[in-house]
């Protein structure tokens, strides 16, 4: 991770014209701004997309890049409302992680017990709103702060500490109840 | 953050187990390639989706087809308005003007068709022709 003042003066060398200085930040940055449109949109192909929009928003918009708060945290935004709004238009259909499982029958059990759980839980958050999976999902995370978390989802700390509480609950009541059917069905 | 003491246990701890490998997914290792090509083309920001972008597309395509159909027919062969100018005040400058100006319903129509023609080729290169372009390009 480069420093402040380092990311500070690759952003000033860029604004001069060394155009070549962006591909330390997107280097940098990548997989971050990959991550958070990942989550968003579900689809990999679309997600490099909008990362690759992101960034190239992000260096024709760079001169207003007041510097108050880190790069990362401006462009992660940038990112998210990316994301947000090509999903809007698009109404991507997301991959069927449900269907993946019936589809592929032939696995060794500790594999098709450790798929199962991942697609229990997927179902679960499938079921929250929109804005508790990415919260929830971003917050687990480790390379992702609360705060980043809450900066690129326009609120507050403590907002996104409640509202990953509460999507914990409720993934948990709703876990249970998949649990339970899934158990019925056995 | 701390946990929530109720009686969803396994629950949550099903949910700590799968979701704390979460972790940073990676792009494609030509990404920050692609990204400095296209430095300088920035995104075209459309307003429409290609599903709304098409439907509007029809509904000009039926309108057109309509227009011609009853300029075809001569339904507007009889329509000639004019405009009257005798309540303009009497200066010099509206003294050589006619006292009428004649319309052409048919000629009106017509312009209307044309102008649905070229706005249904704007809306059908902004909509279906760049996307699927920009699309192959990348």
């Amino acid at each position: 991770m480069i420093t402040l003042e380092e990311e500070n003066r690759l952003i000033d060398r860029i604004l001069a014209g060394e155009e070549r200085c962006y591909a330390e930040l997107v280097d940098q940055y990548k997989s971050y701004a990959y991550t958070i449109a990942l989550k968003i949109v579900i689809d990999k192909s679309e997600a490099e997309e909008i990362a690759q929009d992101a960034f190239v928003k992000a260096f024709n918009y760079l001169k207003n890049f007041n510097r108050q708060a880190r790069f990362s945290t401006w462009l992660y935004r940038i990112v998210f409302n990316t994301a947000i709004s090509h999903k809007r238009k698009n109404k991507l259909i997301t991959e069927n992680i449900e269907n993946k499982h019936v589809e592929n029958p032939e696995r060794a059990d500790s594999a098709m017990e450790r798929d199962d759980k991942q697609v229990f839980v997927a179902r679960a958050i499938k079921k929250l709103n929109e804005a508790d999976q990415l919260a929830i999902q971003l917050f687990y995370i480790k390379e992702f702060s609360l705060e980043e978390v809450a900066d690129l989802m326009g609120q507050n700390v403590n907002t996104v500490k409640v509202r990953i509480h509460r999507a914990r609950q409720r993934l948990a009541e709703e876990l249970k109840g998949i649990l339970k059917k899934e158990a019925l069905t056995l | 953050m701390e946990r929530p003491a109720d009686n969803h246990d396994e629950e949550l701890k099903l949910i700590e187990k799968v979701l704390g490998k979460n972790k940073l997914e990676s792009p494609s290792s030509n990404f920050t390639h692609r990204v400095m090509v296209n430095l300088h083309s920035m995104p075209v920001a459309s307003s429409l989706s290609p599903r709304n972008g098409i439907l509007l597309l029809c509904g000009m395509v039926v309108a057109v087809t309509i227009l011609t159909i009853l300029v075809g027919t001569g339904v507007f062969d009889a329509a000639n308005p004019t405009i009257s100018l005798e309540k303009l005040p009497d200066v010099e400058i509206t003294k050589d003007l006619q006292k009428t100006i004649p319309l052409s319903g048919k000629w009106i129509m017509h312009g209307l068709i044309m102008l649905n023609i070229v706005l249904a080729f704007i809306l059908f290169d902004r909509t279906v022709l760049r996307p699927f372009f920009n699309r192959r390009l990348s």
